[in-house]
């Protein structure tokens, strides 16, 4: 196989998609290959096949093929008395349950009302996740046992002696320490991020929602509606208008935010690291203070002294509703909450740009001035681009930070206020994100997680664009080798 | 041997990491057991009713003395209890107080236990025929009720009587006639739940249709009509006067009372130890106010409350309910509903304790009673119907509202909160 040929000319999602064409050719050439060896190998190669660990067991690696041995009836445990009906439910019914719960009846020897358990389609959905899993770790497990037998095999073939145990053992700390390191954290993240984001994503395709709330109800399988429903102008139902409206905000208010932040963190970042400025670790310290308290209590304060009856607008003597007039499609609440979070966002800007203008090599500084360039042509034509060179990431991830700010709007507005537009499916309000409204649908009278979890997965796919798109392009990827 | 080090070094440093994966998702739940002697009961109610509940529960022990009790509460005020049940209904408490409007979503999501039998009939004697309605529902021509009504769930008025006359208090005008920008009349007016008696008493309407598990299939209103116009809009002249403080809500009502900005305000019994503790004798309490409908021909209409019931209920997934169904009735016989009378005042809707001379004379109780005398059921509300209230009542306090603004507010929250139609 020749490794494919990548030009710099392509773009990255030609690149992607010739990359994920070559893994799963190079899948097929290797599974292919491994069917042939085994076609042709040992008889105990063959037993691994069927019986894991009998293999093992032949050529006296007695642990080893009792663990695997251990391993096929524990699945087989596992899938006979737990994981094979849910599986079956999930992959091949075409239903997440069929047998709903009954009405209650009444019950003469309990005195009470009872009603006889029905499927839980939510069960169903997560434990066939679950099972899923398994079976696909066990396959790998299957594939391991019979590589190893075959490795046996070989080594066989070539006069030398299988591995001990202990001799296999050694490996893992030393040759193979990686897997070793590995397989902790694989574990963790298979099973406390794959595992909860394949069963939310699944959630999409679902009617999960407030008339279909297990454990009284089934939610079935809809297949792609709920993005249809996503791009619906249908009156009452269709989440369009509503979701571009908050798009739009989204996009907004990422971007004024991150900039806004940026830019005023340079400036004030320049202004004192200025030679004429006194006290300098004073105003550091000063503007650093509001990280020192945590976000959560400094929003919950400001959204306090914002209020109609705050007190700023006691000491101001006016009645100005900061974050609550409705007015202009909210503008004051929206700007006042781009004010706050300038507050809080400009000093970690400030920080970073202050360690970035000390690092800036002097001698291309006074070469500059040598030229005779003045103060305004020596930050723009040599700091801004160094600045800016060294923090495109950090744009990059503070932009999609700020898509999913969560924080600063819930605990300053929490979403609101209501304003005589936005409301309507999922209950969003006027200052609402993405993700507030995501997390209103999912806690409101009327919960509507299949939706959620659809927004969730538009969320998804904006930030990774934005993110892999801006990545790509940016000078920190594209011209790595210019300032090393 | 550095090498070895190392490795171990990478190998605490992978399994912290490890950890950091798992204790961000590791999540337990507290279940309920059953069986033998230990029964663990969970109790949802307002953190107000926290003493009064440990008190009853501790006599309710010493009654079962056959049983070993260990009651859990959770602070969760009814408002929102039911809400939350529906939010995890395996597990949710096994006994919670809610308002009898969520009684519908609660059936949908499957959360309560129908009552019956013995126990039910004791109820119907006891508590007063139109509370045990609003915790009876008429499925399909079935009448199934689903909790136990201890309260009344409405609100009246507040005022200081320092201040305000028994005569000022009958009429809005009256209020704001002696009210001005430093000594406001509080009135939640982004708050449907407060909002709406200005249109219930012009005669708005609602009407929703529901399907067999009470999902809202159609919704209707007649905000849009005449009446309702000429209601908002007299709410939006209210909003426009400076002694009208719209931008209320509970918690700045009993503030303004403390500090003086407030002179009278619209509330529930749920403020009325806190307002009491600071205006003593001077607290005044009435039914609610008539507004000025019409200004030509100076026409009165009443504010017309939002009214329901306050259920205690049992969760149909409790793994002890006949414990659960034992404690709730417990909780809402005579004695018990007497003793939350005394230490909240809450007005009892058992019957015989409706007639005690201390509960008739009592001010609180005789007033809730006449605001439910004449007051809109919370029973059916459309769910929609909140948000566009509150956004009615955001456009009122943020601007000097006018009347042509107010049609296109109505315009809008109709649009919003019809369905189906």
């Amino acid at each position: 196989m020749e490794p494919i040929e990548t030009t710099a000319k392509q773009n990255f999602f030609a690149r992607l998609w010739s990359n994920i064409k070559f893994s799963f050719k190079r899948l097929r050439e290797r599974i292919k290959s491994a069917a042939m060896t085994v076609v042709h190998g040992s008889v105990a190669t063959k037993m691994s096949v069927c019986f894991m660990g009998l293999g093992q067991i032949m050529r006296k690696q007695f642990v080893k093929g009792i663990l695997y041995a251990l391993l096929e009836v524990l699945f087989i445990l596992f899938m006979v008395f737990f994981g094979g009906t849910y599986l079956f439910k999930f992959l091949f019914s075409g239903h997440l349950g069929t047998v709903q719960e009954t009405e209650q009846v009444w019950d003469d020897a309990l005195n009470q009302y009872v009603s006889v358990p029905g499927e839980n389609s939510m069960f169903i959905l997560l434990y066939g996740v679950v099972s899923l899993v398994v079976l696909v770790l066990f396959v790998i497990a299957w594939a391991m046992n019979v590589k190893g037998s075959v490795n046996n095999d070989r080594l066989i073939a070539a006069g030398k002696p299988v591995n001990t145990f202990k001799q296999d053992c050694a490996l893992y700390i030393n040759r193979k320490f990686y897997v070793t390191l590995l397989l902790l954290p694989l574990i963790g993240l298979t099973v406390f991020t794959v595992m909860p984001l394949v069963f939310m994503i699944l959630i999409a395709f679902t009617n999960y929602d407030y008339q279909h709330l297990p454990p009284s109800k089934l939610f079935d399988w809809v297949g792609f509606s709920n993005f249809a429903n996503l791009f619906s102008l249908a009156d009452g139902t269709g989440f369009a208008k509503v979701f571009l409206l908050i798009l739009a905000w989204t996009i907004i208010w990422a971007f004024v935010a991150t900039f806004s932040n940026y830019f005023l963190g340079i400036i004030v970042a320049k202004v004192i690291n200025r030679p004429r400025t006194k006290f300098k670790k004073l105003w550091r310290t000063l503007l650093v203070i509001p990280i020192a308290i945590p976000q959560f209590i400094t929003l919950l304060m400001m959204s306090k002294i914002l209020d109609g009856d705050g007190i700023l607008n006691k000491i101001i003597g006016t009645t100005i509703y900061w974050l609550a007039d409705t007015r202009y499609l909210s503008l004051l609440p929206r700007i006042t909450i781009i004010l706050v979070n300038m507050w809080i966002g400009i000093p970690f800007t400030m920080l970073m740009v202050t360690g970035i203008l000390m690092n800036i090599p002097q001698d291309m500084l006074e070469a500059a001035k040598l030229d005779g360039a003045n103060s305004w042509q020596l930050f723009w034509k040599i700091e801004m681009p160094y600045i800016f060179h060294v923090t495109t990431p950090y744009l990059i991830t503070q932009f999609v930070g700020n898509i999913n700010n969560f924080n600063i709007i819930w605990l300053l507005t929490g979403g609101g206020p209501a304003d005589s537009i936005h409301y309507g499916v999922g209950n969003s309000k006027s200052t609402d994100l993405l993700v507030t409204w995501l997390y209103r649908m999912t806690t409101d009278t009327n919960v509507q997680y299949a939706m959620a979890s659809v927004i969730g997965i538009a969320v998804f796919v904006i930030c990774g664009l934005v993110s892999l798109i801006t990545y790509n392009r940016s000078k920190a990827v594209t011209q790595e080798e210019e300032y090393q | 041997m550095k090498n070895k080090g190392k490795q171990i070094l990478c190998a605490v440093l992978s399994t912290v990491l490890c950890f950091g994966v798992s204790v961000g998702a590791a999540a337990c739940g507290e279940g309920t057991t059953s069986g033998g002697e230990d029964v663990t009961l969970v109790i949802w109610l307002p953190q107000e009713d926290r003493q009064y509940a440990e008190e009853v529960t501790a006599a309710f022990q010493e009654l079962h003395p056959e049983k070993n009790y260990t009651f859990l509460f959770g602070a969760q005020p009814e408002s929102d209890a039911g809400t939350a049940v529906l939010n995890d209904v395996s597990n949710a408490p096994d006994i919670f107080c809610c308002a009898s409007d969520h009684l519908r979503k609660l059936y949908n999501g499957g959360a309560i236990n129908r009552l019956g039998g013995a126990l039910l009939n004791r109820l119907n004697n006891e508590i007063d025929a139109a509370a045990m309605e609003a915790a009876t529902l008429d499925v399909a021509g079935d009448k199934q009720t689903y909790g136990i009504p201890y309260t009344y769930n409405t609100y009246f008025l507040f005022y200081n009587k320092a201040k305000l006359s028994e005569e000022d208090v009958k009429t809005v005008d009256g209020i704001l006639a002696k009210c001005s920008e430093k000594e406001q009349f509080g009135y939640p007016l982004n708050d449907g739940w407060y909002s709406s008696a200005f249109l219930f008493g012009a005669g708005v309407t609602y009407d929703v249709e529901y399907d067999a598990n009470f999902g809202e299939v159609k919704i209707d209103t007649t905000l849009d009509g005449a009446d309702g116009i000429a209601a908002a809009q007299a709410m939006g002249r209210y909003s426009n006067n400076a002694g009208f403080k719209g931008d209320s809500n509970d918690s700045k009502i009993v503030a303004g009372f403390e500090d003086g900005s407030i002179i009278a305000g619209v509330s529930g019994v749920w403020n009325l130890k806190s307002i009491e503790a600071i205006l003593g004798d001077d607290m005044g309490i009435a039914p609610l106010p008539t507004y000025t409908f019409n200004t030509e021909t100076n026409e009165q209409k009443p504010l017309k409350a939002f009214a329901g019931y306050k259920l205690m209920c049992v969760c149909n997934y409790s793994t002890v309910k006949a414990d659960a169904l034992l404690l709730a009735e417990y909780f809402c016989n005579y004695d018990n509903q007497m003793k939350h009378f005394e230490m909240r005042s809450y007005t009892p809707t058992n019957k015989k304790a409706m007639q005690e001379q201390k509960v008739q004379d009592d001010l609180c109780c005789s007033v809730t009673l006449q605001v439910m005398a004449n007051s809109q059921s919370a029973a059916s509300v459309p769910t929609t119907w909140w948000t566009p209230l509150e956004s009615l009542g955001n456009a009122m306090i943020t601007t000097q509202i006018t009347d042509a603004g107010v049609v296109s507010q109505i315009t809008s929250a109709v649009a919003n909160i019809r369905k189906g139609v």
